[in-house]
């Protein structure tokens, strides 16, 4: 394919090479965690075809969110300001505290209305394999935090994610945190909604059979 | 696989590793009976509802139905045989699992070791009882080690190859092995090692299990043990193993008294 006199884009022999500016937006965008080449491509061609003005847009959010947002001193959470928004709230409760492992993870949380304590994002979890060690995550931060003569906690939640590095991360911060005297409790662990009983794997179901509850 | 063979094929395996790859999905590090380390493709695994991402965690033992990919396999069926669980719940025992997961790792590229498929899955299960993790863990390094061929001399001088009482060996990490009190000068980087690691190592490496797993370990045995076996998978395996780093620390901190363990 070639746009008139153009070097042609996404050959065969070197398909997202080339310095061409559309193979530079779709390098840019396969960049991105989870776009494969062919959503990469289909980005690229939807920026191509759209008004000049949602490019621009585009562009002045992607340099907005790199210049604006800096991780807020308290809950390590990214932020515009901080202290940020949900640590400078005071109707939320100060004796509740919930370790997540990414800033999206106090996105889910708090779509749910269901919970009105605190964060603390850790950005990743423990995982030898990729180089992970626990310094490279927020947990001195989190546990200067819990040691501070300030703090107000009775109970922290860990809601690291279930899997085997998830697992890891959540006893290896029980182990810390029993130190300091606090009550440590783990997200519970059972079939999603909408899912088969019969797909589920055998711990996901072990589980939630062990924490079953009463109706 | 052959390019003329089945175009689906069916396997047991136990997950190494996973890392996220485009959209929801996954390259799933496996090992099997057949093929060794392979790198298949699990579609889907990071919705919600994915049939098959509970199946495919690190360490777990499953049947699995591959299809012939271009150029990864894609596993379309998954079936748990083991999660090993008593391991889940435990932080000693899920970083040494982590840690024998690595090994494996880092020991083998695509396509070899097979052959550490059986001493891998007897490992797991031995440390989902959680009897005896010393004979465990350094039992299944020294198997590693024998098995890619980097068996440690723990017997003969490595330089003279003259047989070493082990009150007067030295040890020599790089050069994977004892050396004696004549040779010491003439090898570099030489260190003493305690009598008493020496004869466990010895015993860990020539018994079987069942009668190494009775020999009565303490707290500062154990310490000098890891120093050393983790000392020589790392210069064996050539990188960093990161988990041997973590295992440490975290039976470093369980040693402590109440109160100082923190970071």
């Amino acid at each position: 394919m070639t746009f008139g006199n153009q070097e042609p884009i996404l050959g065969n022999t070197n398909p997202y090479g080339g310095s061409s500016p559309i193979n530079r937006l779709v390098n840019a965008f396969h960049m991105l965690p989870g776009i494969g080449p062919r959503s990469a491509q289909r980005l690229a061609y939807h920026v191509l075809r759209s008004p000049s003005s949602e490019a621009q847009e585009l562009a002045n959010a992607l340099l907005d969110v790199k210049e604006n947002i800096v991780l807020c001193d308290s809950c390590q959470n990214l932020a515009v300001k901080s202290p940020c928004s949900l640590c400078d709230d005071k109707n939320r409760l100060e004796d509740l505290l919930c370790v997540v492992e990414e800033p999206l993870d106090v996105v889910a949380i708090e779509r749910t209305g269901d919970f009105k304590g605190n964060y603390h994002v850790l950005h990743g979890v423990i995982a030898p394999r990729s180089g992970v060690g626990p310094e490279d995550l927020k947990i001195d931060e989190l546990m200067k935090r819990l040691r501070s003569s300030d703090n107000t906690f009775k109970e922290v939640i860990i809601a690291t994610n279930p899997s085997t590095e998830g697992e890891a991360t959540a006893l290896y911060l029980a182990q810390l945190i029993h130190l300091l005297d606090l009550k440590v409790t783990r997200l519970a662990r059972g079939l999603p909604t909408g899912s088969d009983v019969e797909y589920a794997d055998i711990d996901t179901l072990g589980r939630a059979l062990e924490f079953r509850h009463e109706i | 696989m052959s390019p003329r063979g089945p175009r689906v094929y069916s396997t047991r395996a136990i997950i190494l590793g996973q890392r996220e790859f485009v959209e929801a999905a996954k390259v799933i590090t496996i090992l099997t009976p057949d093929v060794g380390k392979q790198d298949s493709v699990a579609k889907g695994v990071l919705k919600p509802k994915s049939r098959l991402a509970g199946h495919l965690e690190p360490g777990t033992y499953c049947d699995l139905e591959l299809a012939v990919g271009k150029n990864l396999d894609i596993i379309r069926e998954a079936q748990t045989i083991s999660r090993f669980r008593a391991s889940q719940h435990n932080l000693m025992r899920l970083t040494t699992l982590i840690y024998i997961l690595e090994l494996v790792d880092k020991y083998t590229v695509d396509g070899t070791g097979n052959d550490l498929f059986q001493p891998l899955l007897v490992t797991l299960e031995r440390l989902d009882k959680g009897i005896n993790l010393s004979a465990v863990v350094h039992g299944f390094e020294l198997t590693v080690l024998e098995i890619t061929g980097f068996r440690p001399s723990l017997d003969q001088c490595i330089n003279c190859l003259s047989i070493v009482d082990s009150v007067q060996a030295n040890w020599s990490q790089d050069g994977g092995g004892i050396v004696c009190v004549h040779c010491v000068s003439l090898v570099s980087d030489t260190s003493l090692i305690e009598p008493k690691v020496l004869k466990v190592l010895r015993a860990y490496q020539s018994w079987p299990y069942e009668e190494s797993a009775r020999i009565t370990i303490d707290t500062n045995l154990e310490r000098q043990l890891s120093r050393v076996m983790h000392g020589l998978m790392k210069a064996f395996a050539e990188r960093d193993i990161k988990s041997a780093d973590l295992l440490e620390e975290i039976s470093w901190r369980s040693e402590l008294p109440d109160g100082q363990g923190g970071n």
